[in-house]
């Protein structure tokens, strides 16, 4: 576990959180609303590895 | 390090587009105002218009005074034979690297077919309506900055972090 | 800065659209001396005209008597030739529009054809303009030698001259002469040379441009350029104390009122008129007050040998001094 890795997703969560706000505040709502997707699947493609991992070893946990 | 660098391109680039905006509003408030300088010489000093553009491009400055000198210059060395084409040569070359978008040059363009075509009282009608025209146009570019501007810089910065904070 | 003649016509060429200019450029030397007339006509052949000679240009070039060869002049030929004149400013030539014809720099006339929009019975302007009709002003030194002799009185005085001329025989070529010669003086004819004041209103006679004169028009000559006529003579007597009035066509009543103000003050007036005798003088009503006791020399003109002819020299009385007939 990486102490960076989240300080990396806290970063991204702040970012869009204020792009969010500033997209909305012009009136450009849907794009706000395609930044918020971009956050979460960027933030996806960051921990995929470590989801990988999880499941597999929730995977072999179970088979034991 | 980079990326500091990365952060600091991202937000000079937001900068650019906000400033774009504001230098449009300006370019088409001096627009304005030097084609009332070339109204005042029209109407009321009736001077022909290659010897009209040039007077009023020695007070302006920038693009506007070369869109001038452009045609006043192509007109007096006989390059085109007439305003029109004269004009819209200036608008598609000196205003080239304006921030004016397309519909404003567009509408400057549109000037140069009644300019020079008729008498004083109705280049005079025409000249109202071109301002009218341009207000319009400068009220619409105030209305973006106020809508985009805060909006641009702001985008610059974060996205610049965005990316610094992926590829770290 | 007087212009020699063989650039005149380049200066008219000027107005015209490149491939015509070029055209035209391409006649020979002689022929392009004798033009006085370039005419262009909205889908007639290009055509060009002087004193005794009237060609149709081709395409290439060259000239032919055969109008079915020549270059047929086209619309945007029209368009450009009329920016060109009107220097792509039409609001800058609105007052001459009205006259039917605009001077360009040099001194030459271009008339124009077209439809004219009226309001109240005058004409206000023109537009589609599809005749043009660029002729050619020329400067000729010596003009005046016959008739200058007729003119003076003494060393340092004139007699009121009145020019009678039709159209195209050469009565502003005369005049030029003479303010010329007037004014610079004549050791020929033992003249000093007196102070001329020329109200040049449509900027033919001395054809200033950016206040300079093209022409030569004398040494001690003051040029009004552009002024109406009646207005132009008053000023000039109140602030330029000339000695001699010179103008061309004069025809209307407050003319013959300012001419009468000038010889009340005791300045010589030269002058021209339409007309081709002292009959169509004497017929316009509207110059009664100068037709009897003003003028002291007739000089009456026409293109019987060529142009500036001189056909009769009349004195005050209307008796004849010198008669083309009894030569």
């Amino acid at each position: 576990m990486d102490v960076n890795l989240i300080f990396r997703i806290a970063a991204i969560g702040i970012v869009v959180a204020v792009l969010n706000r500033v997209l909305n505040q012009s009136g450009r709502e849907e794009m706000a609303m395609m930044t918020t997707l971009a956050g979460v699947v960027v933030v996806l493609m960051m921990v995929i590895s470590l989801i990988s991992n999880l499941f597999d070893s929730v995977r072999t946990m179970f088979r034991l | 390090m980079g990326g500091l660098l990365i952060i600091t391109a991202s937000g000079l680039l937001g900068i650019l587009f906000s400033n774009r905006l504001s230098s449009r509003y300006n370019e088409l408030k001096n627009l304005r105002r030097f084609m009332q300088m070339l109204e005042t010489e029209v109407t009321y000093g009736a001077t022909p218009l290659p010897a009209a553009l040039r007077n009023i491009s020695n007070k302006a400055e920038g693009l506007i005074s070369s869109f001038f000198v452009c045609i006043s210059d192509s007109l007096t060395d006989r390059r085109f034979y007439t305003l029109w084409d004269a004009w819209v040569f200036a608008a598609d070359t000196a205003l080239a690297d304006s921030s004016l978008q397309r519909s404003d040059i567009e509408l400057v363009k549109s000037f140069g077919s009644i300019l020079g075509g008729s008498d004083r009282a109705d280049q005079k009608k025409h000249f109202e309506l071109f301002y009218l025209q341009l207000k319009h146009q400068e009220d619409a570019a105030l209305e973006e900055i106020k809508r985009s501007s805060k909006m641009y810089r702001s985008l610059g910065f974060l996205l610049g972090i965005a990316v610094f904070v992926v590829l770290v | 800065m007087a212009m020699s003649n063989d650039i005149k016509i380049l200066e008219v060429l000027d107005y015209l659209p490149k491939h015509i200019r070029q055209m035209i450029r391409k006649l020979p030397e002689e022929t392009l001396a004798g033009i006085e007339e370039i005419r262009l006509r909205l889908g007639k052949p290009l055509c060009v005209s002087g004193c005794d000679l009237e060609l149709f240009i081709t395409a290439d070039g060259k000239d032919t008597a055969d109008a079915g060869k020549a270059y047929l002049v086209s619309g945007d030929d029209l368009k450009s030739s009329l920016q060109l004149v009107c220097n792509f400013s039409m609001y800058s030539v609105e007052e001459e529009l009205k006259n039917g014809f605009v001077t360009v720099c040099g001194g030459h006339r271009v008339g124009v054809c077209g439809r004219v929009v009226a309001e109240n019975s005058k004409v206000r302007t023109m537009k589609d303009i599809s005749y043009m009709n660029f002729r050619i002003a020329k400067q000729i030194i010596g003009a005046s030698d016959k008739v200058i002799g007729y003119l003076i009185r003494s060393p340092d005085c004139i007699y009121n001259t009145l020019i009678i001329s039709p159209p195209q025989c050469g009565k502003t070529t005369l005049l030029r002469d003479l303010t010329r010669k007037l004014s610079s003086g004549s050791e020929a004819h033992l003249f000093q040379g007196m102070k001329i004041s020329l109200i040049d209103e449509r900027s033919e006679i001395a054809a200033c441009s950016l206040g300079i004169p093209r022409n030569d028009v004398g040494i001690r000559t003051d040029v009004l350029d552009g002024c109406p006529k009646a207005e132009g003579i008053l000023m000039m007597i109140r602030s330029m104390s000339p000695e001699i009035i010179a103008t061309d066509e004069i025809g209307r009543r407050e003319d013959a009122d300012a001419i009468i103000d000038a010889v009340n003050a005791g300045v010589k007036v030269v002058t021209t008129i339409h007309g081709s005798s002292i009959g169509d003088f004497l017929k316009k009503q509207d110059l009664s007050r100068i037709q009897r006791g003003v003028f002291e020399r007739y000089v009456v003109l026409s293109r019987r040998n060529g142009v500036g002819t001189i056909e009769a020299v009349l004195d005050g009385s209307f008796n004849l001094l010198f008669d083309i007939n009894q030569k």
